[in-house]
Protein backbone atom coordinates (compact mmCIF):
# COMPACT_ATOMS: atom_id res chain seq x y z
CA UNK A 1 0.00 0.00 0.00
CA UNK A 2 1.12 3.61 -0.87
CA UNK A 3 1.42 6.58 1.58
CA UNK A 4 -1.64 8.09 -0.36
CA UNK A 5 -3.92 5.18 -0.41
CA UNK A 6 -3.13 4.65 3.84
CA UNK A 7 -3.95 8.16 4.59
CA UNK A 8 -7.28 8.29 2.32
CA UNK A 9 -8.20 4.86 3.67
CA UNK A 10 -7.26 5.36 7.54
CA UNK A 11 -7.69 8.89 8.18
CA UNK A 12 -11.28 9.31 8.68
CA UNK A 13 -11.60 5.71 10.90
CA UNK A 14 -9.04 7.09 12.91
CA UNK A 15 -10.41 10.83 13.38
CA UNK A 16 -13.42 9.34 13.90
CA UNK A 17 -12.34 7.37 16.65
CA UNK A 18 -10.00 9.55 18.47
CA UNK A 19 -13.19 12.17 18.12
CA UNK A 20 -15.18 9.65 19.82
CA UNK A 21 -12.61 8.91 22.98
CA UNK A 22 -11.82 12.76 23.22
CA UNK A 23 -14.63 15.31 21.99
CA UNK A 24 -11.67 17.25 21.37
CA UNK A 25 -11.04 18.16 17.76
CA UNK A 26 -7.73 19.76 18.02
CA UNK A 27 -6.53 16.82 20.15
CA UNK A 28 -8.01 14.68 18.06
CA UNK A 29 -6.26 15.74 14.81
CA UNK A 30 -3.08 16.10 16.29
CA UNK A 31 -3.34 12.67 17.78
CA UNK A 32 -4.82 11.11 14.07
CA UNK A 33 -1.32 12.99 12.10
CA UNK A 34 0.67 11.33 15.04
CA UNK A 35 -0.84 7.99 14.14
CA UNK A 36 -0.32 8.18 10.50
CA UNK A 37 3.02 9.27 11.08
CA UNK A 38 4.02 6.14 12.66
CA UNK A 39 2.34 4.24 10.50
CA UNK A 40 3.60 5.82 7.68
CA UNK A 41 7.17 5.32 8.63
CA UNK A 42 6.67 1.60 9.40
CA UNK A 43 5.58 1.77 6.04
CA UNK A 44 8.60 3.06 4.71
CA UNK A 45 11.16 0.63 7.10
CA UNK A 46 9.16 -2.22 5.01
CA UNK A 47 7.97 -3.27 8.39
CA UNK A 48 4.58 -3.48 6.91
CA UNK A 49 4.78 -6.18 4.25
CA UNK A 50 1.25 -7.87 5.27
CA UNK A 51 -1.37 -5.08 4.08
CA UNK A 52 -4.08 -7.44 5.63
CA UNK A 53 -2.38 -6.89 9.13
CA UNK A 54 -1.75 -2.84 8.35
CA UNK A 55 -5.41 -2.08 9.74
CA UNK A 56 -4.90 -3.84 13.29
CA UNK A 57 -1.52 -1.95 13.53
CA UNK A 58 -2.86 1.41 13.02
CA UNK A 59 -5.46 0.91 15.24
CA UNK A 60 -2.82 -0.45 18.14
CA UNK A 61 -0.77 3.22 17.55
CA UNK A 62 -4.35 4.94 17.35
CA UNK A 63 -5.38 3.06 20.42
CA UNK A 64 -2.27 3.32 22.31
CA UNK A 65 -2.06 6.90 21.56
CA UNK A 66 -5.11 7.87 23.14
CA UNK A 67 -4.34 5.80 26.47
CA UNK A 68 -1.04 7.64 26.49
CA UNK A 69 -3.13 11.26 26.26
CA UNK A 70 -5.73 9.67 28.76
CA UNK A 71 -2.89 9.36 31.23
CA UNK A 72 -1.09 12.56 31.07
CA UNK A 73 -4.29 14.13 31.50
CA UNK A 74 -5.38 12.74 34.02
CA UNK A 75 -1.90 13.13 35.80
CA UNK A 76 -2.53 17.58 35.19
CA UNK A 77 -5.89 16.95 36.11
CA UNK A 78 -7.07 18.32 32.85
CA UNK A 79 -10.16 15.89 32.32
CA UNK A 80 -12.70 16.98 34.93
CA UNK A 81 -12.22 20.61 34.03
CA UNK A 82 -12.58 20.62 30.44
CA UNK A 83 -15.88 19.58 30.41
CA UNK A 84 -17.81 22.35 31.68
CA UNK A 85 -21.06 20.40 31.27
CA UNK A 86 -20.06 17.81 33.27
CA UNK A 87 -20.41 13.93 32.13
CA UNK A 88 -19.60 14.06 28.45
CA UNK A 89 -22.81 14.38 26.04
CA UNK A 90 -23.82 11.32 23.69
CA UNK A 91 -21.35 10.52 21.28
CA UNK A 92 -24.46 10.34 18.71
CA UNK A 93 -25.43 13.73 19.07
CA UNK A 94 -22.57 15.06 19.64
CA UNK A 95 -21.59 18.54 17.87
CA UNK A 96 -18.47 17.40 17.00
CA UNK A 97 -20.08 14.42 15.20
CA UNK A 98 -22.49 16.74 13.94
CA UNK A 99 -19.17 18.99 12.25
CA UNK A 100 -17.45 15.92 11.02
CA UNK A 101 -20.42 14.30 9.46
CA UNK A 102 -21.62 17.23 7.50
CA UNK A 103 -21.45 15.80 4.22
CA UNK A 104 -22.81 12.69 4.92
CA UNK A 105 -26.34 14.80 6.91
CA UNK A 106 -26.58 15.97 3.27
CA UNK A 107 -26.66 13.48 1.56
CA UNK A 108 -28.84 11.50 3.91
CA UNK A 109 -31.16 14.38 4.18
CA UNK A 110 -32.34 13.88 1.13
CA UNK A 111 -33.04 10.21 0.90
CA UNK A 112 -34.56 11.53 4.73
CA UNK A 113 -36.69 14.28 3.09
CA UNK A 114 -38.15 11.39 0.37
CA UNK A 115 -39.15 9.03 3.03
CA UNK A 116 -43.27 8.74 4.63
CA UNK A 117 -43.38 10.88 8.49
CA UNK A 118 -44.88 7.13 9.32
CA UNK A 119 -41.02 5.53 8.53
CA UNK A 120 -38.89 8.28 9.59
CA UNK A 121 -40.69 8.30 13.10
CA UNK A 122 -39.82 4.57 13.61
CA UNK A 123 -36.40 5.32 12.54
CA UNK A 124 -36.34 8.07 14.31
CA UNK A 125 -37.51 5.90 17.60
CA UNK A 126 -34.90 3.38 16.86
CA UNK A 127 -32.11 5.44 15.46
CA UNK A 128 -32.05 8.11 17.93
CA UNK A 129 -33.70 7.29 21.02
CA UNK A 130 -32.78 3.51 20.87
CA UNK A 131 -36.13 2.58 21.41
CA UNK A 132 -37.34 -1.83 21.15
CA UNK A 133 -39.11 -2.23 18.65
CA UNK A 134 -41.70 -3.66 20.64
CA UNK A 135 -41.99 -0.69 22.52
CA UNK A 136 -42.22 1.33 18.93
CA UNK A 137 -45.10 -0.87 18.02
CA UNK A 138 -46.66 -0.60 21.34
CA UNK A 139 -46.46 3.81 21.22
CA UNK A 140 -47.57 3.52 18.00
CA UNK A 141 -50.31 0.99 17.95
CA UNK A 142 -49.05 -0.72 14.95
CA UNK A 143 -48.19 -4.64 15.32
CA UNK A 144 -44.55 -5.42 15.59
CA UNK A 145 -43.88 -7.16 12.59
CA UNK A 146 -45.19 -4.36 10.53
CA UNK A 147 -42.22 -1.88 12.56
CA UNK A 148 -39.87 -4.57 12.38
CA UNK A 149 -40.57 -4.77 8.50
CA UNK A 150 -40.85 -0.48 7.78
CA UNK A 151 -37.59 -0.06 9.99
CA UNK A 152 -35.78 -2.78 7.81
CA UNK A 153 -37.19 -0.92 4.88
CA UNK A 154 -36.53 2.21 5.72
CA UNK A 155 -32.58 1.08 6.30
CA UNK A 156 -32.45 -0.01 3.37
CA UNK A 157 -33.95 2.37 1.61
CA UNK A 158 -31.69 4.94 2.99
CA UNK A 159 -28.05 2.97 2.60
CA UNK A 160 -28.88 2.83 -1.37
CA UNK A 161 -29.43 5.97 -1.55
CA UNK A 162 -26.74 7.04 0.41
CA UNK A 163 -24.07 4.94 -1.30
CA UNK A 164 -25.58 5.69 -5.10
CA UNK A 165 -25.21 9.47 -3.70
CA UNK A 166 -21.99 8.68 -2.32
CA UNK A 167 -20.44 7.06 -5.23
CA UNK A 168 -21.94 9.94 -7.77
CA UNK A 169 -20.55 12.41 -6.05
CA UNK A 170 -16.30 10.78 -6.27
CA UNK B 1 -13.70 -11.07 17.03
CA UNK B 2 -16.34 -9.59 15.79
CA UNK B 3 -17.65 -10.09 11.76
CA UNK B 4 -19.60 -8.58 9.15
CA UNK B 5 -22.35 -10.55 9.81
CA UNK B 6 -22.55 -10.78 13.85
CA UNK B 7 -22.23 -7.10 13.61
CA UNK B 8 -25.63 -6.63 11.43
CA UNK B 9 -27.46 -9.67 13.25
CA UNK B 10 -26.71 -7.99 16.51
CA UNK B 11 -27.01 -4.24 15.87
CA UNK B 12 -24.09 -3.69 16.68
CA UNK B 13 -23.60 -0.21 15.24
CA UNK B 14 -26.78 0.95 16.40
CA UNK B 15 -25.84 0.46 19.77
CA UNK B 16 -22.13 1.19 19.22
CA UNK B 17 -23.80 4.75 18.45
CA UNK B 18 -25.84 4.74 21.67
CA UNK B 19 -22.72 3.59 23.78
CA UNK B 20 -24.84 0.60 24.16
CA UNK B 21 -21.95 -1.89 23.83
CA UNK B 22 -19.31 -3.27 26.96
CA UNK B 23 -15.82 -1.97 26.65
CA UNK B 24 -14.60 -4.94 25.56
CA UNK B 25 -17.31 -4.58 22.39
CA UNK B 26 -16.42 -1.40 21.52
CA UNK B 27 -12.86 -1.90 21.23
CA UNK B 28 -13.76 -5.14 19.01
CA UNK B 29 -16.08 -3.32 17.02
CA UNK B 30 -13.79 -0.01 16.09
CA UNK B 31 -11.38 -2.72 15.29
CA UNK B 32 -13.31 -4.03 12.90
CA UNK B 33 -14.18 -0.75 11.25
CA UNK B 34 -10.75 -0.13 11.19
CA UNK B 35 -10.34 -3.04 8.51
CA UNK B 36 -13.60 -3.26 7.40
CA UNK B 37 -14.48 -0.15 4.54
CA UNK B 38 -18.18 -1.48 4.58
CA UNK B 39 -18.87 -1.69 7.94
CA UNK B 40 -17.03 2.08 8.57
CA UNK B 41 -19.37 4.13 5.48
CA UNK B 42 -22.19 2.00 7.35
CA UNK B 43 -21.31 3.44 10.58
CA UNK B 44 -21.17 6.95 9.34
CA UNK B 45 -24.67 7.11 7.49
CA UNK B 46 -26.33 5.16 10.19
CA UNK B 47 -24.68 8.17 12.64
CA UNK B 48 -25.51 10.91 9.96
CA UNK B 49 -29.04 9.83 9.54
CA UNK B 50 -29.51 9.75 13.33
CA UNK B 51 -28.12 13.65 13.70
CA UNK B 52 -30.59 13.84 10.48
CA UNK B 53 -33.36 12.53 12.50
CA UNK B 54 -32.73 14.56 15.89
CA UNK B 55 -32.96 17.70 14.08
CA UNK B 56 -36.71 16.98 12.79
CA UNK B 57 -37.48 15.71 16.44
CA UNK B 58 -40.16 18.20 16.99
CA UNK B 59 -40.93 18.91 13.50
CA UNK B 60 -44.80 18.66 13.91
CA UNK B 61 -45.16 17.28 10.24
CA UNK B 62 -43.50 14.50 11.35
CA UNK B 63 -46.29 11.82 13.71
CA UNK B 64 -46.81 13.00 16.97
CA UNK B 65 -46.61 10.34 20.10
CA UNK B 66 -49.48 8.51 19.60
CA UNK B 67 -50.34 7.64 16.41
CA UNK B 68 -54.04 6.81 15.37
CA UNK B 69 -54.67 2.78 13.46
CA UNK B 70 -54.15 4.08 10.63
CA UNK B 71 -52.14 0.53 8.98
CA UNK B 72 -55.46 -1.11 9.45
CA UNK B 73 -56.60 -3.52 6.33
CA UNK B 74 -59.88 -2.43 6.15
CA UNK B 75 -58.81 1.75 5.91
CA UNK B 76 -57.24 1.59 2.31
CA UNK B 77 -60.26 0.23 0.57
CA UNK B 78 -62.70 2.70 2.86
CA UNK B 79 -60.35 5.43 2.01
CA UNK B 80 -60.56 4.39 -2.29
CA UNK B 81 -64.31 4.59 -1.94
CA UNK B 82 -64.18 7.65 -0.51
CA UNK B 83 -62.23 9.15 -2.60
CA UNK B 84 -64.23 8.04 -5.58
CA UNK B 85 -67.85 9.28 -3.73
CA UNK B 86 -66.02 12.31 -3.06
CA UNK B 87 -65.13 12.88 -6.94
CA UNK B 88 -68.25 11.91 -8.32
CA UNK B 89 -70.20 14.50 -5.77
CA UNK B 90 -67.66 17.37 -7.11
CA UNK B 91 -68.47 16.15 -10.96
CA UNK B 92 -72.17 16.44 -10.32
CA UNK B 93 -72.32 19.61 -8.20
CA UNK B 94 -69.61 21.65 -10.19
CA UNK B 95 -67.09 23.68 -8.15
CA UNK B 96 -68.39 25.20 -5.08
CA UNK B 97 -66.40 27.22 -2.76
CA UNK B 98 -68.27 25.88 0.31
CA UNK B 99 -67.91 22.47 -0.31
CA UNK B 100 -64.18 22.83 -0.84
CA UNK B 101 -63.29 24.64 2.37
CA UNK B 102 -62.12 21.87 4.52
CA UNK B 103 -63.19 21.07 7.87
CA UNK B 104 -61.56 23.41 10.52
CA UNK B 105 -58.55 21.17 12.53
CA UNK B 106 -59.89 20.77 15.97
CA UNK B 107 -56.77 20.42 18.01
CA UNK B 108 -57.32 18.57 21.47
CA UNK B 109 -55.96 20.63 24.65
CA UNK B 110 -56.20 18.39 27.01
CA UNK B 111 -52.84 17.49 28.90
CA UNK B 112 -53.78 13.74 28.82
CA UNK B 113 -53.66 14.19 25.06
CA UNK B 114 -50.69 16.01 25.41
CA UNK B 115 -51.96 18.34 22.39
CA UNK B 116 -50.36 19.56 19.35
CA UNK B 117 -51.16 22.69 20.80
CA UNK B 118 -49.28 21.94 23.93
CA UNK B 119 -46.23 20.71 21.85
CA UNK B 120 -46.22 23.78 19.84
CA UNK B 121 -46.67 26.28 22.77
CA UNK B 122 -43.40 24.65 24.43
CA UNK B 123 -41.79 24.71 20.90
CA UNK B 124 -42.42 28.18 20.86
CA UNK B 125 -40.94 29.52 24.08
CA UNK B 126 -37.78 27.21 22.99
CA UNK B 127 -37.80 29.02 19.75
CA UNK B 128 -37.93 32.42 21.79
CA UNK B 129 -35.20 31.39 24.52
CA UNK B 130 -32.77 30.09 21.87
CA UNK B 131 -32.99 33.39 19.63
CA UNK B 132 -30.01 35.69 19.43
CA UNK B 133 -31.37 38.93 19.48
CA UNK B 134 -28.05 40.62 18.72
CA UNK B 135 -24.25 39.21 17.87
CA UNK B 136 -22.07 40.83 20.77
CA UNK B 137 -19.99 43.97 19.59
CA UNK B 138 -16.58 43.91 18.10
CA UNK B 139 -14.38 46.62 18.83
CA UNK B 140 -11.67 46.78 16.84
CA UNK B 141 -8.27 47.17 18.41
CA UNK B 142 -6.53 50.70 17.97
CA UNK B 143 -3.13 49.36 18.18
CA UNK B 144 -0.94 48.97 15.35
CA UNK B 145 1.29 46.40 14.17
CA UNK B 146 0.50 42.63 13.11
CA UNK B 147 1.07 43.94 9.54
CA UNK B 148 2.82 41.18 7.57
CA UNK B 149 0.54 38.36 9.90
CA UNK B 150 -1.80 36.65 7.41
CA UNK B 151 -3.68 35.16 10.16
CA UNK B 152 -4.57 38.56 12.29
CA UNK B 153 -5.05 40.27 8.14
CA UNK B 154 -7.73 37.28 7.37
CA UNK B 155 -9.27 37.59 11.67
CA UNK B 156 -9.45 41.89 10.33
CA UNK B 157 -11.04 40.97 6.18
CA UNK B 158 -13.70 38.92 8.50
CA UNK B 159 -14.50 41.20 11.38
CA UNK B 160 -14.95 43.99 8.71
CA UNK B 161 -18.10 41.65 7.49
CA UNK B 162 -18.83 40.74 11.28
CA UNK B 163 -19.93 44.50 11.85
CA UNK B 164 -22.11 45.10 9.20
CA UNK B 165 -23.67 41.85 10.55
CA UNK B 166 -22.82 39.97 7.21
CA UNK B 167 -22.04 36.77 9.37
CA UNK B 168 -22.21 34.25 6.37
CA UNK B 169 -19.58 36.69 4.51
CA UNK B 170 -17.30 36.34 7.30
CA UNK B 171 -16.79 32.88 7.96
CA UNK B 172 -14.61 31.59 4.98
CA UNK B 173 -12.11 34.60 6.17
CA UNK B 174 -12.30 33.52 9.78
CA UNK B 175 -11.86 29.54 9.27
CA UNK B 176 -8.68 30.60 6.94
CA UNK B 177 -7.42 32.74 9.85
CA UNK B 178 -8.46 30.11 12.41
CA UNK B 179 -5.95 27.12 10.35
CA UNK B 180 -3.50 29.84 10.40
CA UNK B 181 -3.34 30.72 14.00
CA UNK B 182 -5.47 28.02 15.94
CA UNK B 183 -4.51 29.59 19.17
CA UNK B 184 -6.32 33.48 18.50
CA UNK B 185 -8.86 33.49 21.00
CA UNK B 186 -11.16 36.27 19.75
CA UNK B 187 -11.25 34.44 15.60
CA UNK B 188 -12.91 31.16 17.42
CA UNK B 189 -15.11 33.44 19.47
CA UNK B 190 -16.24 34.98 17.00
CA UNK B 191 -16.50 32.45 14.24
CA UNK B 192 -18.48 30.86 16.60
CA UNK B 193 -21.16 33.48 16.57
CA UNK B 194 -21.21 34.09 13.29
CA UNK B 195 -22.13 29.57 13.07
CA UNK B 196 -24.40 30.45 15.32
CA UNK B 197 -25.80 33.89 13.21
CA UNK B 198 -26.23 31.83 10.47
CA UNK B 199 -27.57 28.50 12.26
CA UNK B 200 -24.98 26.15 11.77
CA UNK B 201 -25.15 25.02 15.25
CA UNK B 202 -23.01 22.28 15.49
CA UNK B 203 -20.29 24.60 14.01
CA UNK B 204 -20.98 26.56 16.79
CA UNK B 205 -20.92 24.38 19.52
CA UNK B 206 -17.89 23.07 17.97
CA UNK B 207 -15.88 26.66 18.18
CA UNK B 208 -17.33 28.12 21.70
CA UNK B 209 -16.57 24.58 23.59
CA UNK B 210 -13.26 25.87 23.24
CA UNK B 211 -13.64 28.36 25.30
CA UNK B 212 -15.23 27.78 28.20
CA UNK B 213 -12.57 27.23 30.79
CA UNK B 214 -12.20 30.19 32.61
CA UNK B 215 -8.49 30.41 33.38
CA UNK B 216 -7.16 30.09 29.69
CA UNK B 217 -9.66 33.08 27.85
CA UNK B 218 -11.70 36.37 28.70
CA UNK B 219 -14.80 34.78 26.52
CA UNK B 220 -15.24 31.96 28.83
CA UNK B 221 -18.71 33.81 30.22
CA UNK B 222 -19.81 34.65 26.86
CA UNK B 223 -18.94 31.57 25.41
CA UNK B 224 -21.32 29.78 28.23
CA UNK B 225 -24.10 32.09 27.45
CA UNK B 226 -24.25 31.71 23.66
CA UNK B 227 -23.38 27.84 23.58
CA UNK B 228 -26.78 27.91 25.91
CA UNK B 229 -28.29 29.34 22.87
CA UNK B 230 -26.64 26.57 20.59
CA UNK B 231 -28.03 23.98 22.73
CA UNK B 232 -31.45 25.32 22.48
CA UNK B 233 -31.61 25.19 19.07
CA UNK B 234 -30.49 21.90 19.24
CA UNK B 235 -33.59 21.81 21.77
CA UNK B 236 -30.91 20.06 23.82
CA UNK B 237 -32.27 20.85 26.90
CA UNK B 238 -30.06 19.19 29.43
CA UNK B 239 -26.55 20.63 27.72
CA UNK B 240 -28.19 24.11 27.49
CA UNK B 241 -29.15 23.96 31.19
CA UNK B 242 -25.86 23.40 32.10
CA UNK B 243 -24.28 26.26 30.36
CA UNK B 244 -27.00 28.44 31.61
CA UNK B 245 -26.28 27.51 34.80
CA UNK B 246 -22.60 28.20 34.34
CA UNK B 247 -23.76 31.44 33.60
CA UNK B 248 -25.69 32.08 36.41
CA UNK B 249 -22.86 31.27 38.54
CA UNK B 250 -20.07 33.56 36.67
CA UNK B 251 -22.66 36.71 38.03
CA UNK B 252 -21.50 38.26 34.60
CA UNK B 253 -23.61 40.45 32.12
CA UNK B 254 -25.95 37.69 31.57
CA UNK B 255 -26.51 36.07 34.69
CA UNK B 256 -29.90 37.64 34.71
CA UNK B 257 -30.97 36.56 31.07
CA UNK B 258 -29.66 33.09 32.21
CA UNK B 259 -31.62 32.71 35.69
CA UNK B 260 -35.18 33.69 33.50
CA UNK B 261 -34.20 30.95 30.98
CA UNK B 262 -33.54 28.83 33.79
CA UNK B 263 -36.96 29.09 34.75
CA UNK B 264 -38.37 28.51 31.54
CA UNK B 265 -36.91 25.62 31.31
CA UNK B 266 -38.49 24.55 34.25
CA UNK B 267 -41.51 25.31 32.59
CA UNK B 268 -41.52 23.80 29.55
CA UNK B 269 -40.31 20.40 31.26
CA UNK B 270 -42.87 20.54 34.32
CA UNK B 271 -45.41 20.82 31.26
CA UNK B 272 -43.67 17.65 29.77
CA UNK B 273 -43.93 15.24 32.28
Amino acid sequence: MDENRLIETYRPRVFYFLLRRLRDRNLAEELTQETLMVAMQALRQDRLREEEKLAGYIFGIAKNLYYKTCRQRAQQDKFTADSAAGAPRRWLMDPEAGVLLEEQRKQVRCALDAMRPEDREILRRALVDAQPLEEIARELGVPYAAVRKRKSRAVERLRKMFLAMSQTSL
Amino acid sequence: MMNCHDIETHEIIDKYLGDRLSDQETEEFEQHYFGCAHCFAELQWRHAAALELNVNKNNLKTLPERVPRVWSPWHVPLAAAASILLAALMLFRFYDPQILVPPPVVQNESPEAGGLAGASDQNAKLQQLAMVEEAPPYVPSSSRGGEGNLALEKFKEGMEKYVQGRYADAIPSLEQSARLDPSHLPTTFYLGICYLMTDKVDHAISRLSRLTRPDSNPYSDESHWFLAKAFLKKQDLVSARKQLNSVVASDGPHSEEAQQAVRVLNEIEAGRR
